[in-house]
């Protein structure tokens, strides 16, 4: 079976394990109708079952606050989480492997390897999914942002590790905890502009000459858990906290949109397929896998066409560059 | 004995990190074990012993998104009946689950990385764990050498605690304990450990590990190489004739 390695990017405490975990529970529920199944590797879905437990808990309390429990470690000992996807009551036709890793390889205090690790990431996979913490983003006119999202450190990165790109690669721009700016497309709104704000230089690094045409980017707002909103930051020791409030007594966890980044990422190599550039197979990012995922099985493609039917592509959605690699 | 502990800050710019330094042994180990879980390695490599214990949390300790702080520790020192003794004994504590707070109150928050300690009272500390343990050095019986595995459990956590407070280390192993949250029973089997436990196997009770299961990869690997090189030679021969 084929492997696609797609790298979780975001800073410590971001919210990526918990955007993955969304995107898993919901994933059947959204996609209902179509011939398409995703099923966790025994430990992947041993830990997400873990995480979704701790994030159901924590709306126990009237004062739910975003934060499961964290991941750290060495680029030894990082895991990854892998997901088959493939029709139903069929063998799965691809791996899906997210690369999971601590926030705090971005910072400035990161080792070399754990540097080099993230850098290993970027060349050697075909999509990038950025969490964003949107409350950081939005709130208190983004004083927190930077301190929280490290938008600088992710821009520094991209600059550093994407250069002379010999084949397309996906951008995913995924603010969470976001049910806040949701509610209205005024808001949404809103938060789209900031991260073109804040992302600036990203956006102007993607559409340069060099790599204008090999990359897409897409925004695509995620509600984590759904049932609660941001309320309040709290400072204590300096740190801000942020509180969020239950939109109902009764309330539960339902995340919203939490597949929208597989649709988008589905749907960017079926393209890749579909496109057959040959000249991709000569350079430094060997597509031919894709041949292998796709060309025996029309069943599969069919399939992930009317996944991809489902792309939003309005109300805080969008597709910032590259529409001509996303159009099937 | 050198001491190493990863831990990090209540901020965002400290996250988990070891100090002073990564345990060079740390890379062969940690494929074992699901790090942020509570865990536990115990293994050799030459003439070196390895103790890593991890997931070890804070009663109090939190980071700046209401997270709890888990620490981890790794022991490293030379192959010796004293030092093995040593690390059965803190073994015993980490198993028996009252070693996280005698840890949690040597590390505080503060320095360069964001928390600190007295490598000093680690030393200290080490030593009142001798002290507190009844470590004997029994030899074990031929049957209690096999690889075994269960299911995580207190009950069997304190069986084995149990077994390394009695007897003496089985020789033949490189990985001696391996003890952890979400592991898969299929990826334990793929090394030779004398004593494993997962969440993720299923049996509640030490269950023998068949000779038949333990590295055939490995093994398939071996011959697949022996063939390869085997065929490769024969095609030199017959170039070269």
């Amino acid at each position: 079976m084929q492997e696609l390695k797609i790298t979780m990017l975001g800073s410590r405490n971001v919210g990526k394990t918990t955007l993955l975990t969304a995107m898993y529970e919901q994933f059947a529920n959204n996609v209902s109708g179509i011939d398409l199944q995703l099923t966790p590797e025994e430990e992947s879905s041993a830990i997400l079952q873990e995480r979704l437990i701790e994030l159901k808990s924590l709306l126990g309390s009237f004062e739910a606050r975003g934060g499961i429990q964290g991941t750290g470690g060495e680029p030894s000992d990082l895991r990854s989480f892998i997901f088959d996807l493939g029709r139903k009551g069929k063998p799965p036709s691809l791996r899906l492997n997210f690369r999971d890793y601590p926030g705090g390889y971005l910072l400035s205090k990161a080792t070399t390897e754990q540097r080099q690790f993230v850098k290993g990431l970027m060349n050697e996979c075909v999509a990038v999914l950025i969490a964003i913490d949107a409350p950081a983003l939005m709130e208190a006119k983004g004083k927190w942002n930077e301190m929280i999202n490290r938008p600088q450190q992710i821009i520094d990165l991209f600059c550093s590790t994407y250069q002379d790109l010999g084949s397309p690669r996906l951008v995913i721009l995924a603010p969470v905890k976001c049910e806040k700016y949701m509610q209205s497309e005024k808001l949404s709104l809103e938060l789209t502009q900031r991260i073109r704000e804040e992302y600036k230089r990203l956006f102007e690094l993607f559409n340069s000459e060099a790599l204008r045409s090999n990359i897409v980017s897409v925004i695509t707002p995620v509600q984590t858990v759904g049932s609660v909103l941001f309320s309040r930051i709290e400072i204590k020791d300096g740190d801000p906290h942020f509180m969020f409030r239950k939109i109902g007594h009764d309330a539960k966890y339902c995340p919203k949109d939490s597949e929208q980044p597989l649709r988008y990422l589905l749907r960017f190599i079926l393209k890749l397929h579909l496109t057959n550039n040959r000249n991709w197979e000569w350079l430094n990012f060997d597509l031919n896998f894709l041949r292998d995922i796709f060309n025996l099985d029309d069943a599969f493609i069919n399939a992930i066409k009317e996944l991809s039917k489902g792309c939003k592509s309005d109300g805080g959605f969008t597709v910032l560059q590259g529409n001509s690699l996303l159009d099937i | 004995m050198e001491i190493y502990i990863q831990s990090a800050g209540t901020s965002p710019d400290f996250d988990y990190c070891w100090q002073p330094e990564v345990p060079s042994l740390l890379t062969r180990i940690s494929s074992y074990i699901q790090g942020e879980s509570s865990s536990l390695v115990l293994a050799r490599f030459e003439n070196q012993f390895i103790l890593l214990v991890t997931g070890l949390a804070s009663s109090n300790k939190k980071d700046f998104a209401g997270r709890v702080i888990r620490h981890s520790v790794a022991w490293v020192c030379e192959e010796n009946n004293d030092n093995e003794k040593q690390l059965r004994a803190i073994a015993v504590q980490a198993l028996q689950g009252v070693l996280s707070s005698k840890i949690d109150r040597l590390i505080q928050f503060g320095g360069k990385s964001g928390f600190k300690f007295e490598i000093s009272e680690f030393e200290k500390l080490n030593q009142s764990i001798l002290d507190e343990e009844t470590i004997d050095n029994m030899p074990l019986e031929s049957s209690e050498t096999r690889p075994k595995m269960a299911k995580n459990s207190q009950e069997l956590r304190d069986s084995l605690a149990g077994d390394l407070q009695r007897s003496c280390l089985p020789k033949d192993y490189e990985i001696l304990v391996v003890v952890t949250g979400i592991k898969s029973e299929d990826s334990l089997i793929q090394t030779k450990i004398w004593r494993s436990l997962s969440n993720l196997v299923k049996s509640d009770n030490w269950k023998d590990i068949p000779k038949k299961e333990l590295q055939q990869p490995n093994f398939k690997m071996a011959v697949l190489a022996i063939v390869a090189v085997l065929a490769i030679a024969i095609i030199i021969l017959i170039v070269l004739h």
